[in-house]
C-alpha cells in the first residue's frame, strides 16, 4: 500500500460499489413508479396539490418543520403508527412521486403529518395552532410562528376584520394570517395518504360478521 | 512510482521545523476558521436546545426559529469547524508525512478563505429560510458550491505535497487523508447533483439524503478524524502502530461497509424490505474495521512501556479513539431486532451523531489542533491548565448532550410504542433531556471558549516574527520554490 493510485483506484472501486448499491438499486426499484390508477377514486394517484397547497410546501420546507416532523408511517407490525391513528395503512414509494422536496423526516418531536389534512381539517384550528401552539394542545412546546401572522392593537371598542382570528387567540389585539401562513395550512390540509393501493391496500372493515354456529347445544 | 528517492537520505534534507512553517499560514487561518465556527455553531446549537423547552424564547424573530437554528448549527460544526480542522490536519500530516514542505500553500490559503466564505453565507442562507430540507444538506447550491470549492482548493495543495513527496512509505493516516480529501466533494457534489439541482423522483431524494449522511459520517468524518488516531497514537504513545495489517483491514472495510450502509438511515421507510435489510446488514459489519482499529489502538497503548505523554494531545487521543467503538455499537443497537420500533424518530439518531461529531471525530480534531498549533507556530503552550479545563468541560458537554438524547429516545421511544398513552404525554416526558442537554451545550460551547483563549494567547505571544513572516508570506517572497533556488545559490 504505498502506491497512491493503488488506494485510489481501490478508494473509487469502493464508492462506485457502494453508489451502486444505495442509490442504483433502490432508484432501479422505485425511482421509476408511474403515476398509479385507483378504481376506487376513479383518479391517478398521487393527484398534485393545488397552488396554494405548492407555496405551503415550500413554506413547509423554508421553516424546516421537517426538523421535527415526519410524513411517514410505518407498517402496522413496525410501531405504533397505524394505532395512533397516524394512518390507515403504512406509505410507500408511491405516496411521495409528487413531492419536491420530499420532506421524510426523522425526527419525531411532533407527531407525524403524513395525513393531518384529514385529522385536522379545519382552516381556523390550525392557523391557531400555528400562532400560539398552546391555545389549541396545552402541553405542546413547538414554537409560535407569530411572524406568519399581522399582529395590531386594537382602538377601544374597535372590531377586528373579517379575516382576524377569533378574539380570545390574544386578547386586544387583532391577529390576521399573512399569505405564508394560509399558504402553509392549504398544504398541510392538503396532506393525506390513505388511498388504497395495490402495494399497500387498506385493512378491510368487517363489520356484518356472521356468527360461527355453536358445536354445543344450549341447554 | 519510477522515481527512488531514499528516505533516509532526503528525510535529513528537509528538516521538521521548516515543513511546520511551510504549512503556517494555511494552517493558521484553517484553525482559526475553524473554532469561530465551532463556537458560532455551539451558541447556536445552545440557542435551539433552549427554544425546546422554552417556546417563547426569541418567538418574534423569523430567523432563529428553531427550524432554521438547528440545521443552521449543525451545517456550521461539519463545513465550518469539521471540515476546515480536517483539512489543516491534512495539510500539516501529509507534509511531515511525506518530508516536503507544503506546496501550492497560496492555493490552499486561497481555498481556506473561500470555504470560510461558503460557510458563512450558506449560514445565512438558511437562517434567511433558503434551505433545501435536506439532512446536513440544508445549505442551498450556491454556498454548498462554493464549499465544495474551497475544500477542493486546499485538498488540491495537500495532493500536490503528496505527489511531491520524498518519503515512500505510506503512512497509515495517509490512506484515511486520501480517502477523506476525495470522499468529501464527491459525495457533496453527487448529493447535491441528484436531490437539489436536477432532483430525482419523489422518495430517491430521501435515499440520496440518506447516503449522504450516512457517507459523511462513516466515509468522510471518520476517515479524517481516524487518520488523526493514527497518527498522533505513536506520537503521544511514543510507541510504533502496532499492527499495519489491522488498520489495512481497518481501511478497507470502512470504505466498502461505510458506503453501503447508507440504506440504514431510511429504517422501517417507505422502501422495499430488502433493500433496508441490505442497509443494516451493511451497518453491522461496520463493527469490523471499528474492532480493528479498537485493537490497534488499546495495543498500542498499553502494550510496553509509555515513554511520551508530554504533550497536550494525549487525552483527547485517547478518549476519541475509544468513542469510535462507542459510537458504532451505539449505532448497531438501534438497528437489531425490536430495537427500531421504539428508538426510530426519536432523539436516539441525535444522541448518536453528537457522539460522533463532538466526542469521536471532534475530540481527536481538537487534540490535533493543539498538537499542531505549538509546532507550526515554534512555541509550546506555557499552561496545560486550560487544556485541562477545555478537555473536562467538552467531556462534560458530549456526556450531557450525547446521553440526554440518547436515554430521552429510549424513555420517550417506549412510551411513544404504546398506543394508549397520548403522544404529548410521552413526548413532554423529553423536557427533561432537553434541559440537560442544554446544560450540556453550554458547558461544550465554555470549553471551545477556553480553548479559543489559550490559542490565541499563544498566537499573541509569536506574534512579532510572525507578523514579519505573514507578510513576507503575503507578498509572495517565501515560497518553498524561492527557497531551493536560495538553497541551490548558496
Amino acid at each position: 500500500m504505498n502506491q497512491v493510485p493503488l488506494v485510489f483506484l481501490g478508494l473509487v472501486a469502493a464508492v462506485a460499489g457502494s453508489f451502486y448499491g444505495a442509490i442504483f438499486l433502490p432508484h432501479h426499484a422505485v425511482g421509476r413508479a408511474e403515476l398509479e390508477y385507483v378504481d376506487d377514486t376513479g383518479a391517478y394517484y398521487p393527484a398534485p396539490r393545488n397552488g396554494l397547497a405548492q407555496q405551503g410546501a415550500e413554506v413547509y420546507r423554508a421553516q424546516g418543520c421537517v426538523e421535527c416532523h415526519t410524513q411517514q408511517v410505518r407498517p402496522k407490525t413496525l410501531g405504533s403508527d397505524v394505532a395512533r391513528g397516524w394512518g390507515r395503512r403504512r406509505t410507500i414509494a408511491q405516496d411521495y412521486a409528487q413531492d419536491n422536496p420530499v420532506q421524510l423526516g426523522s425526527l419525531r418531536l411532533g407527531p407525524d403529518l403524513t395525513n393531518v389534512g384529514k385529522r385536522q381539517p379545519s382552516s381556523l384550528s390550525n392557523l391557531r395552532h400555528l400562532y400560539n401552539p398552546r391555545l389549541v394542545v396545552k402541553e405542546s412546546y413547538m414554537p409560535r410562528y407569530e411572524y406568519l401572522f399581522f399582529k395590531r392593537k386594537l382602538e377601544a371598542n374597535e372590531k377586528p376584520s373579517l379575516n382576524a382570528l377569533p378574539a380570545d387567540t390574544e386578547a386586544g389585539y387583532e391577529v390576521t394570517p399573512k399569505p405564508q401562513a394560509l399558504a402553509l395550512v392549504a398544504y398541510l390540509q392538503s396532506l393525506s395518504a390513505d388511498v388504497p393501493l395495490f402495494s399497500a391496500p387498506l385493512p378491510v372493515a368487517v363489520t356484518n360478521q356472521v356468527k360461527a354456529p355453536s358445536l354445543t347445544q344450549k341447554p | 512510482m519510477g522515481d527512488t528517492k531514499h528516505i533516509s537520505q532526503s528525510a535529513s534534507v528537509v528538516d521538521p521545523d521548516r515543513i511546520d512553517r511551510s504549512c503556517r499560514w494555511p494552517v493558521v487561518l484553517l484553525f482559526t476558521g475553524a473554532m469561530s465556527w465551532l463556537i458560532i455553531g455551539l451558541t447556536m446549537g445552545l440557542f435551539s436546545s433552549i427554544k425546546m423547552h422554552a417556546p417563547g424564547f426569541w418567538a418574534q424573530c423569523e430567523w432563529v426559529s428553531y427550524g432554521r437554528l438547528r440545521p443552521a448549527f449543525m451545517d456550521a460544526v461539519l463545513y465550518g469547524f469539521a471540515a476546515q480542522a480536517a483539512l489543516g490536519c491534512s495539510l500539516w500530516m501529509i507534509s511531515r508525512l511525506s518530508r516536503v514542505e507544503l506546496r501550492l500553500s497560496g492555493i490552499a490559503g486561497i481555498g481556506a478563505l473561500a470555504l470560510n466564505a461558503g460557510v458563512a453565507f450558506g449560514v445565512l442562507q438558511v437562517l434567511a429560510g433558503q434551505t433545501t430540507g435536506f439532512t446536513w444538506m440544508e445549505i442551498p447550491r450556491q454556498g454548498a458550491s462554493i464549499i465544495v470549492g474551497g475544500y477542493a482548493l486546499v485538498a488540491l495543495s495537500a495532493l500536490y505535497t503528496l505527489h511531491k513527496r520524498e518519503e515512500k512509505q505510506l503512512y497509515v493516516s495517509v490512506w484515511f487523508l486520501l480517502a477523506g480529501l476525495l470522499v468529501f466533494p464527491w459525495l457533496m457534489s453527487l448529493a447535491y447533483m441528484l436531490a437539489v439541482v436536477e432532483p430525482l423522483r419523489g422518495v430517491m431524494q430521501a435515499v440520496v439524503n440518506a447516503y449522504f449522511v450516512n457517507g459523511m459520517t462513516y466515509l468522510w468524518l471518520t476517515s479524517m478524524a481516524m487518520a488523526v488516531a493514527y497518527y498522533l497514537l505513536p506520537k503521544v504513545t511514543g510507541k510504533p502502530l502496532r499492527s499495519h495489517d489491522s488498520a489495512l483491514l481497518c481501511f478497507w472495510t470502512l470504505v466498502v461497509f461505510g458506503g453501503w450502509s447508507g440504506l440504514s438511515l431510511m429504517a422501517d421507510g417507505p422502501l422495499p424490505r430488502w433493500l433496508l435489510g441490505v442497509g443494516v446488514g451493511a451497518k453491522w459489519l461496520i463493527i469490523v474495521p471499528a474492532a480493528a482499529f479498537t485493537m490497534d489502538c488499546l495495543y498500542t497503548w498499553f502494550a510496553g512501556k509509555t515513554s511520551a505523554n508530554e504533550g497536550v494531545a494525549w487525552p483527547y487521543v485517547l478518549f476519541g479513539s475509544l468513542s469510535f467503538p462507542i459510537f458504532v455499537l451505539l449505532d448497531i443497537l438501534s438497528t437489531i431486532g425490536p430495537a427500531p420500533r421504539t428508538l426510530l424518530f426519536t432523539t436516539y439518531s441525535q444522541g448518536i451523531l453528537h457522539f460522533a461529531v463532538f466526542g469521536f471525530a471532534g475530540l481527536l480534531f481538537m487534540g490535533a489542533i493543539a498538537h499542531i498549533w505549538e509546532r507550526i507556530l515554534g512555541g509550546r503552550f506555557p499552561k496545560r491548565l486550560p487544556f485541562i479545563a477545555h478537555l473536562l468541560l467538552s467531556l462534560l458537554g458530549i456526556v450531557l448532550i450525547s446521553g440526554s438524547y440518547l436515554l430521552g429516545g429510549v424513555s420517550v421511544g417506549g412510551k411513544l410504542a404504546d398506543p394508549s398513552v397520548a403522544f404529548t404525554a410521552a413526548s413532554s416526558t423529553m423536557t427533561l433531556f432537553i434541559r440537560s442537554a442544554t446544560t450540556g451545550y453550554l458547558a461544550l460551547l465554555l470549553g471551545q471558549i477556553i480553548l479559543a483563549v489559550a490559542l490565541l494567547k499563544s498566537f499573541a505571544t509569536n506574534t512579532a516574527t510572525i507578523r514579519a513572516e505573514f507578510f513576507q508570506w503575503c507578498c509572495g517572497g517565501r515560497s518553498p520554490g524561492s527557497d531551493k533556488k536560495a538553497r541551490a545559490r548558496a
